[in-house]
């Protein structure tokens, strides 16, 4: 036993005191120590969340984390454990903050204006969200979709073979109109959520060109039960459907897309299979609870992101679906700085969840 | 009557336990105090204590302080079934606050120790699967770390930096904002 040294601290007894560190930064420096550790401290660290101000918060402990980013870039939306720059000048790109990799997007807000429909009508697009078709920390030539909102309630879906726009589809033009609330990529296919819960999904082809292109997009769960609780949000197991009360979330539903008969429907489920949900406009992402030491599963994790420039932790906490109480996101009191809201010189950052690789 | 004495005497035996240490020395302890260990309770259960409890991966040193720590948590056990019908949190606070602080007291004295006893008291509470006892070491050393760089715990620990200069670089790069 005196032959043992620190670093030869078992993996199981290292992760231990690794649940005891709250803090993103201290548990990335103890990996940083010595070879075995860094091998064998391998925890998925919590959900972090953006701040208006470019700053992330670490879950649960409250921690305000500052990674240098582009100053004049601003956040709209993120997908795993990358954010969705913006430059002032309209260049759009997806970063990893953490490990400083750039995947080049094209600029969104101009690709929505090359559709006629959308050049035409005389709004603008306000929301974004990206998501994968491959995690881009191992596929960085993964296929990119962005659903695009814009100020006329109608939405853009953009398909992306980075760094080139493959393929846009507006809402405005086709007929009857069908607007897309949320997107998600499920089982390697593009499904979209629109009103009246109608789901949808995206036929993509490859045309000679070698670019991915929208051949079709057929209803596939016809649910209309005229249910129009607002927002919604959904990832690639199902749906989450808040019921807001007073302007609070007092509660959510969670309906699955039955997918596997000819008859596709959504389920009310009542648990989440352990899983954790992190919900949100410009990104949603779920993930199993072992992974995360001290996060309890079947939970459901949101915040204020529905209301322009409010303060993401309005309206925010943790929903258990096993016995649907709601706790605050954050275990100790708010930091006052993470309300008071320091402009980054990009503009305001739009509150969504980022998580740090385990690879980090 | 003899054959009632000698039944009391028999349960008041069977209550004590031998542990041996890895260097052979004994230790009789009461089993209230042993069964803190889930490793010894399980033992116990199968009756497979006759003759002492042999703890190949425990030294007689760390062994003492152990024990040490089980029997002011067997004390403190003992207490609350007593006073209590309930084990919930707030119904142990409710019923001995006072004894609840003498207990955190003990816990932070019990911990005043060097670097390499704390690492053999961890392996050991994981060996006898003591929680109370592997949470206190771990939250130690989670303590001790909060906020030092990979290089201040490195001396503290006394580890070998044996990261390739490729793993530094890597490391450098990947996470340079938690070292600002």
């Amino acid at each position: 036993m005196a032959s043992l040294s620190w670093s030869d601290l078992p993996p199981e007894l290292l992760g231990l005191v690794l649940k005891c560190l709250p803090s993103l930064a201290d548990r990335v420096r103890l990996r940083a120590v010595c070879h075995p550790w860094r091998t064998n401290a391998r925890q998925q660290p919590m959900p972090l969340l953006t701040l208006p101000d470019g700053a992330f918060l670490s879950i649960p402990d409250g921690e305000i984390i500052r990674v240098p980013v582009p100053d004049d870039a601003r956040c709209y939306g993120s997908v795993d454990n990358w954010l969705l720059l913006m430059q002032n000048d309209g260049g759009c790109s997806l970063v990893n903050p953490f490990s400083k990799a750039i995947v080049e997007l094209p600029m969104l807000s101009t690709v929505w204006f090359s559709d006629s429909s959308n050049a035409t009508s005389g709004l603008n697009p306000i929301l974004y969200k990206p998501v994968v078709l491959s995690p881009l920390d191992s596929s960085p030539d993964s296929l990119v979709a962005v659903l695009i909102l814009d100020d006329g309630y109608c939405s853009t879906v953009c398909i992306c073979q980075p760094p080139i726009a493959a393929d846009v589809s507006s809402s405005r033009a086709r007929w009857p109109l069908q607007v897309f609330d949320d997107v998600a990529f499920f089982n390697g296919k593009l499904h979209g959520l629109g009103s009246s819960n109608k789901l949808f999904v995206f036929d993509i082809e490859y045309d000679l060109s070698n670019q991915p292109k929208i051949t079709s997009i057929k209803c596939i769960i016809d649910y209309g039960d005229g249910l129009r609780d607002l927002p919604q949000s959904s990832d690639c197991h199902g749906q989450a459907r808040l019921y807001l009360k007073h302007r609070r979330t007092v509660a959510f539903d969670v309906f699955e897309a039955g997918l596997s008969s000819n008859t596709s429907r959504w389920r009310k489920v009542n648990n989440l299979g352990g899983q954790v949900l992190c919900v949100g406009r410009h990104c949603s992402k779920s993930f199993p609870a072992v992974e995360y030491n001290g996060i309890e599963g079947d939970c459901i994790y949101f915040m204020c992101d529905y209301y322009p420039n409010a303060d993401p932790l309005r309206d925010s906490g943790i929903y258990s679906m096993r016995t649907g109480m709601i706790t605050p996101l954050l275990s100790g009191a708010l930091l006052s700085e993470t309300v008071a809201v320091p402009q980054h010189h990009g503009g305001q950052w739009c509150p969504t969840w980022i998580f740090p690789a385990d690879s980090m | 009557m003899a054959s009632a004495g000698s039944g009391d005497e028999k349960a008041a035996a069977a209550a004590m336990i031998t542990l041996i240490s890895s260097d052979n020395e004994k230790f009789e302890v009461t089993e209230a105090t042993a069964t803190l260990s889930q490793t010894i309770r399980h033992m116990i259960e199968d009756g497979c204590t006759d003759g002492g409890v042999p703890l190949p991966n425990v030294t007689s040193k760390i062994l003492a302080r152990v024990i040490e720590y089980c029997k002011k948590h067997a004390t403190a056990a003992a207490g609350e079934e007593g006073s209590s019908s309930s084990f919930s949190d707030a119904a142990f606070l409710e019923v001995d606050r006072a004894f609840l602080e003498e207990l955190e007291e003990f816990d932070d004295a019990f911990l005043e120790v060097d670097r390499a006893t704390l690492f053999d008291l961890i392996l050991a509470a994981n060996y006898l699967d003591i929680k109370g006892l592997l949470n206190l070491t771990c939250q130690k050393v989670a303590d001790s770390v909060k906020g030092k760089t990979p290089e201040q715990i490195r001396e503290m620990y006394n580890i070998v930096n044996d990261l390739t200069p490729e793993e530094e670089a890597e490391i450098r790069r990947e996470t340079q904002w938690a070292f600002e």
